[in-house]
């Protein structure tokens, strides 16, 4: 992977906040608010990739890039006039079906083989980023932001953007919820666990897979769409954000939507207040607390443990 | 029996797969050279209950206690060197592989020579390779399968490739051998050989764990059958008495209602 | 088993016969430099291969290549050591890192390994890149070739010879270990991970063998190639140089677990002169490259000629 634009630190940018100096009431409140916009946005990504994984057992490492791509339909749609609720829903519904393609052309025959499924995904992602490019350029794209100003609460400055973002991730996440006690969603949920014992019951594994790929696709474009007004929208933005969702799902435990909120709003916070004290190193750290975490739990906080031998 | 420790034990087992509970307060006494059946409805947990003694699945709660020792975290090989071994329900074979080659893997366990003697080929390791070679041929003859041995598993039969399962299984020289389902799918001819083939094994001194469907089976080999029914333990005796027991004539006549048997 | 011995048997003096005079047979520098690389990233690709046998699918190859690449550069340039001191070195160094990392992660399972692999080869390069020590993002530069008293390995002939030396000591380290009972192990592994456990192979320190293995002989070709190049920086050792030798595994064939990479290798290195695309398209073209050759040619070059069943060198 290219180094690309940090996408995570502009966001700190974005907000001009000065490095160091002590802690205020005014700057923690910031630093939370920060957090949790980027910790919403990891939970979407983390959670759409996790999901398909844990159903299909795919990997799928374009996650990053199609997180990029519906960063990029939005901002495409807005910058022609299109209104941004519209832009949103056809970034996500276009993630879906982009999903669905990839999956029929590409993972349908590969889900099987680990390696292959990994390899074509990178190879996947290589066209989708050099196809941006060839398109778009490699330069940070400014997408205007449709919730301007702010309010204040005391002495905080609470921005609209940033509740709009939060808002609308928690929206996402509730309509998962709500599919996921549906009859399709329990169905979903049985093949995760055994995918023997529910294709016995009639489900059909294969539309499942199918399914879960689709759902994990939008759910990154949403992502993507969201958080673009408030970052750039860059060809590389993928990067970072596989690099974080990976961290994210390794510790939270693969398969587990409960913990990849939770681990993806930490990681925010992280993100959040460690750029502030220590820089662009907050990497390391973040390396330093999985390697730990992988030592003590192994299978990920709320990893459902597989047999021991794999 | 009587004051004898028990060979394996099994002391209030759970095994929850978030919120679902697989087994629920298991316990279960097997004597030295018993033949012991678990039976019970599709979905009761029999074989999430081998992958817990086995060590293939950790245990939530509870203890399994092997020749009186704690054996409930030790992983799956540490159990296998203290002889218990499993074979699957599904056919898990090194498929590429002969039946020879199946078979002497199995005798690995039983390999002396250590790690860098494997790399050297020590003349220890030349003289272990011998011996395992020998094991392997006298496993293939009682099992009936010398005349395959140079067969790829894939290529066998069905029944062919569930009795070198077992077979594989028995070459680690096992005190309790617990087997899955070993006459699933079987043909009545098959049946009868596997039957044969597990009293045979019981008769040279090893112990015999097994789940099973197929009632007549069970009615010949074992002496004393425990039956699961969502994870809990809802009868245990003789065949007879488990005939007669409300509780297991409820379980599966309303598992056959329900159409999920 | 007679009868395949002896031919290969022959097949290796064939090649013998062709490859050890091939430098006063081919005049082409460029030609030379591809076999080098070749060569080199062949090392590299039969501890993937290696790995992948016992379901240890890695994408951190690079980096570990990286490892060693600079262990022997920065001890060269920054205190002068003799590369026959470095070489070693760099080999010891990669296989202690990978020790503890393994040590750490492979009891996960192999997603977890996957992803950390991935994970580390970003860190991996971010941090030499932050490092000034080791030269930052403008790398090491100057690093010597290797002498022997006052022969110096100069000449693209010379360094061929190099490296068709490592490369036949670390495929018969591996063929060595694939032969003996710790070969078995890994095949049971790679066949059935369930049934090997079951039988009492401890899957956890076959996996580890596997991967320091690896570790080791790549940080020896990373050595190699840091005094070949002359000149490192970290963008080389990243992800994608990793998917782009794991591609070579898969154009020779995964289950040839020696010829596979080196025919593979030599495959993908040749090929590209005869491919140019334009720059702006070359990734697009590359990357539809890797998923053609996971959907149609998966099983490798080799699967032609012989059957890769779990057992093939």
């Amino acid at each position: 992977m290219q180094r690309g634009a940090n996408a995570d630190v502009s966001y700190l940018q974005a907000s001009r906040i000065e490095k160091g100096g002590c802690m205020s009431f005014q700057l923690f409140a910031q630093l939370l608010l920060n957090g949790l916009v980027m910790g919403s946005i990891y939970v979407l990504v983390a959670t759409g990739f996790t999901v398909v994984y844990g159903t299909a057992r795919v990997l799928n490492f374009a996650h990053g890039h199609f997180y990029m791509l519906g960063a990029f339909i939005y901002g495409g749609l807005v910058l022609l006039g299109v209104h941004w609720a519209l832009s949103l829903i056809v970034a996500g519904l276009a993630l879906g079906l982009f999903g669905l393609i990839t999956w029929h052309l590409i993972f349908k025959s590969l889900y099987f083989d680990v390696f292959l499924t990994v390899a074509a995904s990178i190879g996947l992602g290589l066209i989708m980023v050099q196809g941006i490019i060839v398109t778009a350029g490699e330069r940070d794209i400014i997408v205007p932001s449709v919730f301007q100003g702010s309010f204040e609460i005391g002495d905080i400055t609470i921005s609209i953007e940033k509740l709009a973002i939060i808002g609308i991730s928690l929206g996402v996440m509730l309509a998962l919820n709500f599919f996921l006690r549906t009859k399709t969603g329990k169905a979903l949920e049985a093949t995760t666990i055994d995918q023997d014992a529910a294709s016995l019951q009639g489900i059909n594994p294969g539309r499942m897979f199918e399914i879960t790929m689709v759902l994990g696709s939008t759910m990154a474009g949403i992502a993507g769409a969201v958080i673009v007004p408030y970052l750039t929208a860059q060809a590389h933005m993928g990067n970072p954000i596989t690099l974080t969702f990976l961290c994210i799902v390794v510790v939270a435990g693969h398969g587990s939507i409960k913990g990849a909120v939770i681990v993806g709003i930490l990681f925010g916070l992280i993100k959040s207040f460690g750029y502030h004290y220590i820089g662009t190193m907050d990497i390391i750290l973040l390396m330093i607390v999985v390697a730990i975490l992988m030592y003590i739990k192994p299978w990920g906080i709320w990893g459902v443990e597989f047999k021991r031998t794999i | 029996m009587g004051l004898e420790v028990a060979l394996l034990e099994i002391r209030k087992l759970s095994k929850n797969f978030g919120g679902l509970a697989a087994i629920n307060n298991f316990n279960l006494e097997i004597n030295e050279l018993e033949i012991h059946g678990i039976i019970g409805p599709n979905g009761a947990g029999k074989t999430t209950l081998f992958n817990v003694i086995s060590g293939f699945f950790p245990a939530t709660a509870g203890n399994v206690i092997f020749r009186g020792e704690d054996i409930t975290k030790l992983p799956v090989q540490s159990r296998v060197k203290r002889g218990i071994v499993r074979s699957f329900q599904l056919t898990n074979l090194f498929m590429e592989l002969t039946v020879y080659e199946n078979i002497y893997i199995g005798y690995h366990k039983n390999y002396r020579a250590g790690l860098l003697g494997q790399f050297l080929h020590t003349t220890r390791a030349k003289e272990e390779y011998e011996i395992c070679t020998q094991r392997t041929m006298e496993l293939l003859e009682f099992m009936g399968l010398s005349s395959l041995k140079d067969e790829l598993a894939k290529n066998l039969p069905y029944g062919h490739q569930k009795t070198l399962g077992v077979c594989i299984a028995l070459a680690t020289k096992p005190s309790l051998l617990m087997l899955d389902e070993p006459v699933a799918g079987m043909n009545p001819e098959e049946t009868i050989n596997m039957v044969k083939l597990i009293r045979k094994t019981r008769d040279n001194g090893i112990t015999v764990l097994m789940v099973e469907h197929d009632m007549a089976a069970v009615t010949n080999l074992c002496e004393r059958i425990s039956v699961l029914n969502y994870g809990e333990k809802i009868a245990e005796g003789s065949m007879d008495e488990i005939r007669e027991n409300e509780k297991v004539i409820e379980a599966y006549l309303g598992r056959w209602e329900e159409g999920s048997l | 088993m007679q009868l395949s011995e002896y031919k290969k048997g022959i097949a290796l003096l064939i090649a013998g016969l062709i490859l050890i005079p091939l430098p006063f047979i081919i005049k082409s520098q460029h030609l030379m430099h591809i076999l080098i690389l070749a060569g080199l990233e062949s090392i590299v690709v039969m501890g993937f291969v290696a790995q992948h046998n016992v379901k240890l699918i890695t994408f951190s190859t690079a980096a570990l290549w990286g490892i060693g690449a600079y262990i022997s550069g920065f001890l060269s340039t920054r205190f002068g050591l003799n590369f026959w001191v470095c070489l070693p070195l760099a080999g010891i160094g990669t296989a202690l890192f990978a020790f503890v990392l393994g040590s750490l992660v492979i009891r996960a399972g192999w997603v977890t390994f996957l992803m950390i692999s991935i994970v580390f080869s970003e860190v991996f390069v971010e941090t030499l890149g932050h490092l000034s020590v080791l030269g930052g993002w403008d790398g090491i530069a100057g690093i010597p070739r290797p002498a022997i008293g006052s022969f110096v390995f100069m000449s693209k002939s010379a360094y061929y010879y190099l490296t068709l030396g490592l490369t036949s000591v670390c495929a018969l380290i591996f063929a060595a270990f694939y032969k003996s009972a710790i070969g078995k192990a890994w095949t049971a592994i790679n066949q059935s991970p369930d049934l090997a456990a079951s039988v009492g192979i401890d899957i956890f320190k076959y996996r580890m063998i596997a991967y320091v293995a690896a570790a080791f002989t790549t940080g020896l070709s990373g050595s190699l190639y840091a005094h070949y190049s002359c000149y490192l920086v970290p963008q080389t050792f990243g992800i994608l140089r990793s998917l782009y030798l794991s591609i070579n595994a898969a154009v020779g064939g995964l289950y040839f677990f020696i010829s596979g990479p080196i025919t593979g290798s030599i495959i993908i290195k040749a090929l590209p002169e005869y491919l140019r695309i334009t720059d702006k398209y070359e990734p697009i073209f590359e990357g539809a490259m890797i998923i053609l050759i996971a959907l149609f040619f998966r099983r490798g070059v080799l699967s032609f000629f012989r059957r890769g069943t779990a057992r093939s060198l």
